[in-house]
Formats: C-alpha cells, sequence, structure tokens
C-alpha cells in the first residue's frame, strides 16, 4: 500500500514538474512555432544556478525565481539576437535552438562539473506527513500544489489578461493578429523570455527531486517532447493533462519494469500518433 | 448519356461557417462551363471539394459515374481529373520541360523507378516537348521557371493539365494577372483543346470567360443562384442583384 | 569534366588515398570519414531530397550496430548472418519509424523523429540485460569480407571505401531516376504532386526507409571499425552530427554532404586535441552554419565558380 501511495504521488511529482517544463515549451512552439530544443537545456541551466543561489544562503523559493529570470534573460537574448533572424526559416531557428542547447550543456559541464549536485528542500518541508499510518514526501506534494498553482495562474494569464487575448490570437491566426495591430514581435520576446523562465524556475523547484546534474537536459527534453506530442501543441490543458498522464506512465513503468521504462514511454506517444496526430486537445494543423 | 462531372447536394462547413451549401450541378461530356460569382462565393472551395483537397461534409460527387467521394486527389487523378490552381504551384527551381515530365510521371507506372535515369527517357522528354509546344511554349522547355514571365508560367500550368489528357480539366481562374492580350491567347488556346475534354472553368474576367461557356452556374455565399445557358444567365436579374446588389 | 571521367578519377582517388598518407593515424580517420560520409548521404534523401528534416536518424545507426554486436556475441551467429540481420533490423525500424512520423511534416515530423530517437536511446542505457547498458557491447574482431582483412587499418579503409562506393553509386542513381526526380518534386510542391497522381506519402515513406537502409550500414561499419559499440551512438549529438554534415555541406547536392562530412569529422578529430568541449563547439558551428551558411558549402562555391565563368548576368 505504502509503495502505491509513494509511487502515485512521485508521478504527480513528476507530472507536476512535467506541466511546468512543457507548458513553456508548448506556448513557444504554440505562438513562435518554433519547438525549443534547447527547453531541457535551460531547465538544467535553472537548477544548476539555482543550486550556487542555495549555496550561497538564498532562500529556495527565491532561488527558483531568479534562476528562472536569469534564464529567461537569456532566452530572450536569444530570442532576439539570432532567433528574429531567421523569422521565416522554421527549420533554421529549430536547429540554432538544438546548437544552444549543445552550448549550456557543454557551459553547465565547465562550470558545475560532472558531479551531481544534490538540492535541498526548503527548510519545514523535508520531514515527511504522517497520516493514516502512511508516511507522505512532503516536498513531493508542494510540487503538485505549485504545478497546479501555476496551471490556474497561467489559465487566467491566457484567458483573462489582455496579453493572454493577443497570444490567443497570434496562435489562431498570426497574420490576422498582426492585422489588427497587435506588436508581434514584442510578444514573441515576451512569451519566449516567460516560456524559458519557466522552464528554469522548474528546474530548481524540481531540484529536490531529480538534483543537477550533467544529462538531465536530455532525460528531460524526451519526456517534454512526448507531453506536446500527445496533448497538443499550444494547449495549456493538454499540456497538463499530458504531462500527468506521462509522469503516471514513466513512473509506475521505471518502477515495475526498469528495464522497459522507456519503451512503455513510447507507447502513448505511438496511440496517440496513430489515432490522433494533432494530440489529445490540439487543433490540426494544415 | 453519362454526365462528365455530377456534383449532387455537396455541403461544405468551416467551423460555424458554410463555406459550400447544398450545391448540385451536372457537366455533361464536352461541355464549357464557366463557374463565376463574386469574391468569397465558394468557387476555389468548390473546386478544392471536387479534386479531394478538401473532404465534403455531406453530398456526392461522380466523374462519369464513378463515386469519388472517398477517393484520395491522387486517385482522382488517375480517373481522368486535373486542375490547375489560381495562385501558380509550379517547381521553381526546375526546368518548364522537367514540370510537364513530373505532370506525365504522376500517371505513369515507371514513377516508381529508382533506378533508371530520368534523363534518358527520350520517349518521356518528347511527350512532354510535345504538351508545351500545343501551348507554344516549345522553345523555351529548357528554361527554369523562375526566369520566365507571368504569362508563360500561366500556360506552363495549363500545359501540364494538358499533358496528362484528362476527362475533365478544371480551371481556376487561368486568365487572372494576364495583358488583354495573353487573355485572348489562353482564350484562343483553349478553343483548341478537343472535345474530349471536358472544361469547367472559374474566372472574374466576364469578356473573355463569357464568350468561352456555354453553360454557367452563378454561386453566391455557397449556394448555386442560377445556372443555365450563357443567355439565359446575363440576362436573369439573380445575376445582377449578386453583382450590383439591387 | 565529363561524368564517368569524374567518376573514374574519384574512384581512383579513394583506391589510392591510403598510399598517400602518412601513416596509420591517417588511414583510420580516412575510415571515419567514411562511415560518416556515408550516414551523411544516406540522411540527404530524407532532408535534401525528400525535404523532411529528421532529428533521430541515429536511430537507425545504433540499432544495426547493437543488433549485429548482439547477433554475434550473444546469438553466435556468423559475420555474414549477423550483419544481414543488423541491416534487416534496421531498415526494419526505419519502416516503423517512418509510418509514425510521416503523421506529420515539418516540424512535427522532426519532434517526432527526436523523440523516437531518444527514447531508443534510452532503451539502450535501461535495457541492461540486452545491451549491457552502459558498458555497451564489445566485439572480439573485425570480419574477413571477400577475402579483405578488414583487421588491419588499410584492409578497413578498403572495406569503407568499397561500401562508400558503392552506396553513393546507388544513391546518385536514385537522384536521377524518375522516383528520385518525383521525391524532390513532393518536397518543393507536395499538394501539387498530388493533385497530379503521385503518392506523396509512399514517396517520403521509401526515402525514409532507403535513408534507413544506408544509416543502417553506415552503423555496422562503426561497429566493426570500433569494435565497440554503447548508448553513445544513439544520442541525440549524432543525429545532430549528421544533419550538420548535410546541411553544411548542402543539403540539395550530391557531394554536399561528403564535405561536411569530411568538415566535421576533421574538425570533430582535430578540436578534441585542443578544447575539451567538442560538443559546444558542434553548437557553434551549427549556429554559424544555419545563419550565414542556409543553403551550405557545395552550392556557395557552385555559385562562385558559376559567377566567375560569367561574370555579367
Amino acid at each position: 500500500m505504502q509503495f502505491y501511495v509513494i509511487q502515485t504521488l512521485n508521478s504527480l511529482a513528476l507530472g507536476g514538474v512535467l506541466f511546468l517544463l512543457s507548458s513553456g515549451f508548448s506556448l513557444i512552439f504554440g505562438l513562435q512555432r518554433i519547438p525549443n530544443l534547447a527547453h531541457g537545456a535551460l531547465f538544467m541551466l535553472g537548477a544548476y544556478i539555482g543550486t550556487s543561489l542555495i549555496s550561497r544562503g538564498v532562500d529556495f523559493w527565491a532561488a527558483a525565481v531568479l534562476s528562472g529570470i536569469a534564464v529567461g534573460l537569456l532566452g530572450a537574448a536569444l530570442e532576439r539576437l539570432i532567433l528574429r533572424r531567421l523569422a521565416g526559416n522554421e527549420q533554421g531557428q529549430v536547429l540554432v535552438t538544438l546548437g544552444v542547447a549543445f552550448i549550456i550543456a557543454d557551459v553547465c559541464l565547465m562550470v558545475w562539473t560532472g558531479d551531481p549536485i544534490p538540492v535541498p528542500a526548503p527548510d519545514g518541508l523535508r520531514r515527511p506527513i504522517f497520516a493514516y499510518g502512511l508516511a507522505f514526501p512532503t516536498y513531493r506534494l508542494v510540487v503538485v500544489g505549485v504545478a497546479v498553482v501555476m496551471a490556474v495562474l497561467l489559465f487566467l494569464l491566457i484567458e483573462r489578461t489582455r496579453l493572454g487575448a493577443m497570444i490567443r490570437a497570434g496562435v489562431d491566426d498570426m497574420e490576422m493578429a498582426r492585422g489588427v495591430g497587435i506588436r508581434v514581435s514584442r510578444l514573441f520576446s515576451i512569451t519566449f523570455f516567460f516560456g524559458v523562465a519557466l522552464a528554469g524556475a522548474a528546474g530548481v523547484v524540481a531540484g529536490p527531486i531529480f538534483s543537477a546534474y550533467p544529462g538531465l537536459d536530455a532525460d528531460m527534453l524526451p519526456l517534454a517532447l512526448v507531453v506536446v506530442i500527445l496533448g497538443g501543441v499550444g494547449s495549456l490543458l493538454g499540456a497538463f493533462v499530458g504531462s500527468f498522464v506521462v509522469g503516471f506512465v514513466y513512473n509506475f513503468g521505471t518502477a515495475l519494469l526498469p528495464d522497459l521504462a522507456y519503451v512503455i514511454l513510447f507507447l502513448p506517444m505511438v496511440l496517440a500518433l496513430v489515432f490522433k496526430p494533432e494530440g489529445l486537445f490540439g487543433r490540426a494543423r494544415p | 448519356m453519362i454526365p462528365a462531372l455530377e456534383v449532387t447536394n455537396l455541403a461544405k462547413r468551416f467551423g460555424g461557417l458554410p463555406a459550400t451549401r447544398d450545391v448540385s450541378l451536372r457537366v455533361m461530356p464536352g461541355e464549357r462551363r464557366l463557374i463565376i460569382g463574386p469574391n468569397g462565393a465558394g468557387k476555389t472551395t468548390l473546386f478544392n471539394l471536387i479534386t479531394g483537397e478538401l473532404t465534403a461534409d455531406a453530398g456526392s460527387v461522380r466523374l462519369f459515374g464513378a463515386e469519388l467521394l472517398r477517393l484520395s486527389p491522387p486517385a482522382r487523378a488517375h480517373l481522368g481529373l486535373a486542375r490547375t490552381y489560381q495562385i501558380l504551384t509550379l517547381f521553381p527551381r526546375e526546368t518548364l520541360l522537367h514540370n510537364v515530365v513530373l505532370a506525365l510521371l504522376g500517371l505513369r507506372r515507371d514513377r516508381w523507378d529508382a533506378w533508371g535515369t530520368l534523363a534518358r527517357r527520350s520517349e518521356l522528354r518528347e511527350a512532354a516537348r510535345l504538351a508545351l509546344d500545343r501551348v507554344g511554349l516549345g522553345g523555351s522547355a529548357a528554361r527554369l521557371v523562375a526566369e520566365t514571365s507571368y504569362g508563360e508560367r500561366r500556360r506552363l500550368e495549363l500545359a501540364m493539365a494538358l499533358s496528362q489528357h484528362p476527362r475533365v480539366l478544371m480551371l481556376d481562374e487561368p486568365l487572372a494577372g494576364l495583358s488583354q492580350e495573353e487573355r485572348h491567347a489562353i482564350r484562343d488556346l483553349l478553343d483548341t483543346i478537343p472535345r474530349d475534354v471536358t472544361i469547367v472553368m472559374i474566372e472574374h474576367d466576364m469578356d473573355v470567360a463569357l464568350e468561352f461557356a456555354e453553360r454557367i452556374t452563378l454561386l453566391h455565399y455557397g449556394e448555386v443562384i442560377v445556372e443555365g445557358t450563357r443567355a439565359e444567365v446575363t440576362s436573369d436579374p439573380r445575376t445582377r442583384e449578386v453583382y450590383l446588389g439591387h | 569534366m565529363s561524368g564517368p571521367l569524374r567518376g573514374l578519377l574519384a574512384l581512383a582517388l579513394l583506391a589510392g588515398l591510403p598510399w598517400l598518407l602518412p601513416g596509420d593515424f591517417y588511414v583510420n580517420l580516412a575510415s571515419q570519414v567514411l562511415i560518416y560520409a556515408l550516414f551523411a548521404i544516406g540522411l540527404n534523401l530524407l532532408v535534401g531530397y525528400g525535404g523532411l528534416t529528421s532529428l533521430g536518424h541515429a536511430a537507425y545507426f545504433g540499432v544495426s550496430a547493437y543488433a549485429c554486436a548482439w547477433l554475434t556475441t550473444q546469438a553466435g551467429l556468423g559475420p555474414a548472418a549477423a550483419a544481414a540481420g543488423a541491416l534487416a533490423l534496421g531498415t526494419a525500424t526505419a519502416g516503423v519509424f517512418g509510418v509514425l512520423a510521416l503523421r506529420a511534416s515539418g516540424l512535427g515530423f522532426l519532434m517526432i523523429t527526436l523523440a523516437l530517437g531518444q527514447i531508443v536511446w534510452g532503451m539502450a542505457y535501461r535495457w541492461v540485460a540486452l545491451t549491457g547498458g552502459d558498458n555497451g557491447i564489445r566485439l572480439a574482431d573485425r570480419p574477413v569480407v571477400l577475402g579483405l582483412d578488414a583487421t588491419t587499418p588499410i584492409g578497413f579503409y578498403y572495406l569503407a571505401a568499397g561500401v562508400f562506393a558503392i552506396a553513393f553509386y546507388t544513391i546518385r542513381r536514385t537522384a536521377l531516376s524518375p522516383f528520385g526526380a518525383c521525391l524532390r518534386g513532393s518536397r518543393d510542391q507536395p499538394r501539387r504532386m498530388a493533385a497530379l497522381g503521385h503518392n506523396v506519402w509512399l514517396l517520403r515513406w521509401l526515402a525514409f526507409v532507403m535513408s534507413g537502409f544506408w544509416g543502417s550500414a553506415a552503423g555496422l561499419l562503426y561497429l566493426y571499425y570500433h569494435k565497440f559499440v554503447s548508448p553513445q551512438v544513439l544520442a541525440l549529438q549524432q543525429s545532430a552530427e549528421g544533419l550538420l554534415m548535410v546541411i553544411l555541406g548542402g543539403a540539395s547536392t550530391l557531394t554536399g554532404p561528403v564535405v561536411g562530412a569530411v568538415v566535421i569529422t576533421l574538425v570533430k578529430n582535430l578540436a578534441s586535441s585542443y578544447v575539451d568541449r567538442w560538443y559546444a563547439l558542434l553548437g557553434v558551428i551549427f549556429i554559424v552554419a544555419v545563419v550565414f551558411m542556409p543553403r551550405g558549402m557545395v552550392p556557395g562555391v557552385a555559385g562562385l565558380w558559376a559567377r566567375r565563368r560569367a561574370p555579367q548576368s
């Protein structure tokens, strides 16, 4: 019983982390048609920056926010300086993000070396909560909470604010959005910043669960991709549902059949592709 | 006699917007049919439904009696349906000859040959050259599309479609953007097409197209408003209403 | 210079190269270039001629290498059977992955190929019982092929050169065939091609499978060269390197990917003596290539050459 409770919580926590990671990815892809292949690396960079801040005494949550902002600024610079030069060349933009991913991964290796760096959970959340005769890892519960809060905030942002309306307009029809006077290039910079900052902060939030280690980027990117393929591009709800589906499948898969964990990850993606190529919630793009 | 093209109760909605409403028409073999209507009337949508690039919500399309609705665009091409496009979709980095060769290959078995050399298929190249000759581009066969004029490209579009010896030829605004002189040249060209090819044409240009048409279908808001001979449609008060609003 | 003459010259250069090089190290380097050139020209069928950018091509490279290693060490098959099995499995994987990836095109295709490639990589790491995980699988010896002893550097070079020459010739024929023309047509105007009667999906899928076959062949050579395979061969970096070779050299040409393979392999080997961080350099080259040389080196140079010969135009 304890096993299933723990694994369920772990799955929820993983799902939460994946949502924080992939919502940014989905947003950028949905609006700018750029699959940001550096997203995993930026997540990892955020985690590493977080460890440095925390080791200097910065509060955990502040470190998460600061890391997010730092990574977000890097992303915004990338967008303005390089991606914008390649406007219209979708493929070129993707390949550039791949190049950036490689660079960031190697820079992290240089700066923080190859040993995994554990990230301590914030004070007060380290001891488990005891209830119903079971021990619940407190921090993982908190991660799920953060993900839900973030989901609600993002939903409100997208559905209830002017910025959100502009984003939705852009996702629906870019030309039309330009036509009604939306400053598209500024919108791009803002969304890219947000999406990437979210990934960076997520790296820190996920730190107590994953630590910061070389290869974290390569581990997270395919998960984010599967989430987006499952949930549909540009769909927040899709990213939410997809994240938890992947979280459960991957987590239980790894726990029950460690050798075949990746094969199991295959399955939902293949099914999605065969039956609904545009994802569970996305709209079929022409 | 079996109609060359028979459209029955064809309908298509985009989201909440009905683009094609219960359209029925019947084109007999050898006929020259003109489809007209103001912008947004759904003419190109109708074309796309007939060629299969759009899937209809309801209704049927029959080519010489064969039901097309379940068939993909390539399958319809193999049944003898050819079309040209309003916005040119040529292969710009290739020669005119190569463009026609690709059209010819579309219906030939040896398009799957991955070993033989295409440049050595002299019979294919001859057929392509002949198709270009028919539209007056024989001398330009070796030129790249990017180096040709707009009028020449329109003629290339036509050559590609004709090279497949289609049973029904669908022309989407073949005269768009052409000078008066060029328009007449194309019109003369169309006149030379034999009667074993049925022609359905969308056009805006009234003078030239009107002369060419035998029967006319007027579309508005996705519906057939008037249909009949040229004389009938031009004198029908509903036609004036559609175009002039009163 | 006429076509057949150029071909003979290239063949002569290929055959004579080991004797012009100052030592075994360079012969081995040339062999490595050939392995990656094979990978690149195969990938180019899909990327350059098909217009479908794949970021998961290392999957067929790796599946083939692992299959051959496993069939040799675990199933005790002889080299011919193991190689045949490896090629079959690699190509079959391409067949299946092609069906999945072609549910989309453009960016969707790219993401699916990436995800599939990553999943195979993850499998190689985790399915320790099958693949040995991080430890990989070791091969006792290189094979003797048709009397050619591949255990020596020169012997292996000739094996790689022979396979490469056959591949290049075959791919060239494919490019010049009706199929090749239709494939390029489907890259440029897929909608038009469909309206003309072409089966665009099938054209693309066949290109995918052919490309996977040559990737598998390259993987086989890789295994024989190193006598070792580990999950690294399936990593995203491997797919990215291959793609870079194609793009850097010129995706729309036959020789472009070869040039790209030469440049990248040489830079990689040279750089590792001076610079610890090859992947950062790879990333930089990627960005530079995409931003400044989008059409690649071969078309760029060919353009310069053409402009020199016809100064007014």
